[in-house]
């Protein structure tokens, strides 16, 4: 079976040898870095201009950005204009556009090639199909299909309309950056991007333990009731229920909610699925069973246990009223940042994302993170991140310029991921991201560093891809330890703007780095994995979006009481008669194909 | 007059009306050879011409679906009420500002009612999340009451209520504008005689200013026979939940669901001419009706 999870990706990073031995420039450059020449270095990189340049070199203790060598034959001239799709939103600063900013400019020095964008969508469930769909029925596909989601990728393939890359990547991928970074897992990177053995496009890979949940809680909440962070359910149960009852939130008197959750129970902020975990089972999960078959979760037993509990626990005011109508952002601004909740399971990043809006709203408000509650018989189990998206990056069938466009891949994944670059954005650029809550994420204007901003949102191919595509799992853990192992030890008078910014970051940020090494330390061991990571199966097709609705249906429904617990049986007959039986069928007939 | 002197005298006539009919054939009747996906299993890269073709397997799948019944029955119900509820609010707020003396607050209630009818659901609906959220103004005021917050949008029993209640909120101005043109077209003689003749306020809109715009009434229920599958998608679509399905789930929901989200566009479009053909029988029925009592034809 071609499948081994957890991955374990420790070798696949460059070590220093590997680095010195890319090429000569590298080196130079990187010990320039290093010792910290003047900023004319810049003009030191072949044919890049020096306002091109990333860095803060003009400023009094700012930092130069080393840039990788140039791939061969590259600039191209003369210079090639590609289309692509792309996901937003952006907001760029006077003048420039997704076209023309300062990473395109610097992209079209160094690779020659200018990039227009065919189409691009802001929501990845929905919106992102539609703009799929209707540069599929019109026949006008861009050259460099971003995120392309699994639906539309099948139908990509079934019609023949994808470019097959496999003797191209072999010639044109950077040999470390892409291909050993994506070589992790015996191959499991290329679980959806390759089919038959053939290359129709490029993994979308995320950060290892993206969305993997930690208990994060109120720690002036825990001292105020007299509690410590609980490390089971039944404590995380007993912690919530007092901070309901002390009613210690802002707002309303009484509007104090115990645990925040959100429209789907496993999802990627304010999730249930530790609870669920603690029983073993995940919802909307495959997973195998004891003779080796693929056993799909929701309508098993340990499903209606958790479920009675989530029910006596709404009825007791723990999660809010409405919570089966909020979407995950809205429970991070909303209760978390509100401060009516003083409890989320949610991934490190909560510490970016939710948590700075509590502290600025109350600035009394400290938090805390621990470990996921254990359950009964001491499981301590959450949903487990695939770093590998269930979609691709397709490249349009008879598109000429594949190689050009995996080597500016390759360029800036080196760029971007190893933290021996150093890039943290270009000075003076004040752009703006915004969130799906509409926050705004300032990046990097001048000095502000301290949110984090790692470069990744503005260019062309996975490294750039709005929504944290990168080639390797482990690159933010990477710059984490880079940064604690190799900056801080340097000695404080020797220390640029960037490194400064980085390691005096304020308590959340330090948080956010002890969380994240932590999620990706557990990541292999408590992470239950979807089993089933393919293309829809026929009857999924057709009968699951039906499914889909009464399982949702029917678990916010007993949970919010409109429905008797026992409603779960009658679920579970309606599922496997309305086709989850054959489903089921379906599903372990490709499992056991995969053996 | 021959076709000649006819045409002579008329062209001006067809040569207005011409970019209408452009219209209509282009973007109303040239689609329409879409319906053929209803009978396929169609795939947008194989276009219309080579999706395989597959008879009537997506009606009988949508038909054996458990969940027919409902998203039909909560069409049925919401659609229903809501006309019923729009054109008796709209009559008796036309009757209502119709007697209301002082032209400027008669003005200004007009204007007042008729300003959501510009907002769309988008728009409206995030105003009636925040408005009937837990905490919201409106769980707040019964809250003083001594009545516990309900979840009008999150509960089976408050859905099809809060959706029909908003629905009028937000057309019942438009509807009201029709009826307040209607009463103008009374002859004030027949009012002034009345009250000559003694008859009161009431008196006089039940005998005068209603059998006055009774063809109006006849004339708009007939033809709002046609909405009777039009339950409002948009509205939904804003402020529904998958909690609220059994109560709130309509075909054009589940339509979009199915159709978009998971890209099975022949059952939506097979599930789309079913309603259509409903929708085609009682438009000829309501054209029928309101021909027959209201003396309202188009040829």
């Amino acid at each position: 079976m071609n499948k081994k999870f957890p991955y374990d990706t420790s070798d696949l990073r460059p070590s220093r040898r590997d680095f010195l031995r890319l090429s000569g420039a590298g080196m130079a450059a990187m010990m320039m870095a290093r010792y910290g020449l003047p900023p004319v270095f810049a003009q030191g990189m072949g044919d890049i201009p020096a306002q091109l340049h990333p860095g803060s070199p003009n400023n009094s203790r700012g930092w130069t950005t080393t840039l990788p060598p140039i791939p061969d034959g590259m600039p191209v001239d003369p210079p090639v204009t590609i289309t692509g799709s792309r996901r937003g939103p952006w907001e760029f600063a006077d003048g420039d556009d997704i076209e023309n900013s300062p990473f395109t400019r610097l992209n079209a020095a160094v690779t020659g090639i200018n990039w227009k964008l065919a189409f691009s969508w802001t929501d990845n469930d929905e919106e992102v199909l539609q703009k799929y769909n209707l540069a599929l029925a019109s026949n006008e596909l861009p050259d460099f299909m971003e995120t392309v989601p699994l639906q539309i990728y099948g139908q990509l393939l079934e019609n023949d309309l994808v470019e097959d890359i496999t003797d191209v990547y072999e010639e044109a991928a950077h040999p470390v950056w892409l291909k050993e970074a994506m070589s992790f897992g015996d191959g499991a990177a290329w679980q959806y991007a390759e089919v038959d053995g053939r290359k129709m496009g490029l993994p979308y890979i995320e950060q290892a333990a993206q969305n993997d949940k930690l208990l994060w809680i109120r720690q002036d909440w825990l001292d105020a009731v007299g509690m410590s962070a609980p490390t089971t359910v039944d404590e995380l149960y007993a912690v919530a229920k007092a901070f309901v009852e002390a009613d210690l939130g802002q707002g309303a008197d009484g509007s104090t909610i115990g645990i925040a959750a959100a429209n789907n129970l496993v999802t990627w902020f304010s999730s249930l699925d530790p609870i669920f975990g603690a029983w073993g089972v995940m919802p909307g999960y495959w997973t195998p069973n004891d003779s080796g078959d693929l056993q799909y979760n929701s309508i098993l037993p340990e499903i209606k246990e958790v479920l009675g509990l989530l029910r006596q626990w709404y009825a007791e005011g723990i999660f809010a009223q409405d919570f089966f109508t909020l979407r995950p952002p809205q429970t991070a601004f909303g209760q978390i940042g509100g401060n009516t909740c003083g409890i989320t399971m949610s991934p490190a990043f909560a510490a970016l994302f939710g948590l700075p809006d509590s502290v600025t709203n109350d600035p009394e408000a400290r938090w805390t993170w621990a470990d996921i509650p254990a359950g009964p018989t001491g499981i301590k189990k959450k949903a487990w991140s695939n770093p590998v998206v269930d979609s691709v990056f397709c490249f349009r069938k008879g598109f000429e310029h594949v190689d050009l466009v995996l080597k500016q891949i390759g360029w800036w994944a080196e760029l971007l991921q190893n933290p021996d670059n150093r890039f943290h954005g270009f000075e003076g650029t004040d752009y703006f991201w915004r969130d799906e809550a509409g926050e705004v994420d300032s990046m990097g204007s001048e000095l502000d560093l301290a949110s984090g901003y790692d470069g990744t949102k503005h260019i062309w191919g996975p490294p750039g891809t709005n929504g944290g595509a990168r080639t390797d799992p482990r690159f933010e853990t990477n710059w984490i330890k880079h940064r604690r192992d190799v900056w801080a030890n340097r000695p404080e008078g020797e220390r640029d703007a960037m490194m400064e910014a980085f390691l005096g970051g304020d308590e959340l940020s330090v948080m956010w780095d002890d969380a994240n090494v932590f999620a990706v330390d557990r990541w292999e061991a408590d992470g239950i994995r979807n089993h089933f990571t393919t293309f829809p199966t026929r009857t999924m097709e057709r009968a699951g979006s039906s499914l889909n609705d009464l399982e949702a249906e029917t678990f916010v429904n007993i949970i919010t009481g409109q429905a008797s617990l026992d409603d779960f049986d009658a679920f579970v007959r309606d599922w496997r008669a309305g086709g989850g039986d054959t489903i089921t069928g379906e599903v372990n007939d490709w499992w056991h194909g995969q053996m | 007059m021959t076709f000649k002197q006819y045409m002579r005298r008329a062209w001006p006539l067809y040569v207005m009306i011409l970019p209408g009919v452009i219209f209509v054939l282009l973007f109303r009747y040239y689609p329409m050879y879409g319906v053929v996906i209803a009978f396929q299993d169609f795939s947008p890269a194989r276009g219309f011409a080579d999706s395989p073709w597959v008879g009537w397997e997506n009606f009988e799948f949508f038909f054996s679906l458990p969940d027919f019944g409902r998203i039909f029955g909560n069409t049925l119900f919401i659609a229903i009420a809501k006309i019923v509820a729009d054109q008796v609010g709209a009559i008796i707020l036309a009757l209502l500002l119709n007697e209301a003396r002082i032209l400027l607050f008669r003005r200004a209630i007009q204007t007042l009612i008729y300003l959501p009818y510009f907002l769309s659901w988008i728009v409206l609906g995030g105003i009636l999340l925040d408005i009937l959220a837990p905490h919201g103004i409106l769980n707040q005021a019964i809250g003083n009451f001594g009545a516990p917050p309900q979840l009008f949008l999150g509960s089976n029993d408050w859905f099809r209520g809060t959706i029909i209640l908003s629905g009028f909120w937000k057309n019942v101005g438009f509807s009201t504008i029709i009826y307040l043109a209607a009463l103008t077209a009374i002859n004030p003689v027949l009012h002034e005689a009345a009250a000559i003749d003694g008859a009161g306020r009431f008196r006089r809109i039940r005998h005068i200013t209603l059998p006055g715009i009774l063809p109006t009434i006849v004339l708009l229920a007939a033809l709002s026979l046609g909405d009777v599958l039009q339950a409002g998608f948009e509205q939904i679509l804003t402020l529904y939940s998958p909690a609220v399905y059994r109560t709130g789930d309509i075909i054009d929901t589940y339509v979009y669901r199915y159709g978009l989200i998971s890209a099975q566009y022949s059952l939506a479009g097979a599930v789309g001419l079913f309603k259509s053909f409903i929708g085609f029988f009682l438009i000829a029925l309501s054209y029928y009706l309101a021909d027959r009592f209201a003396g309202y034809r188009i040829l």
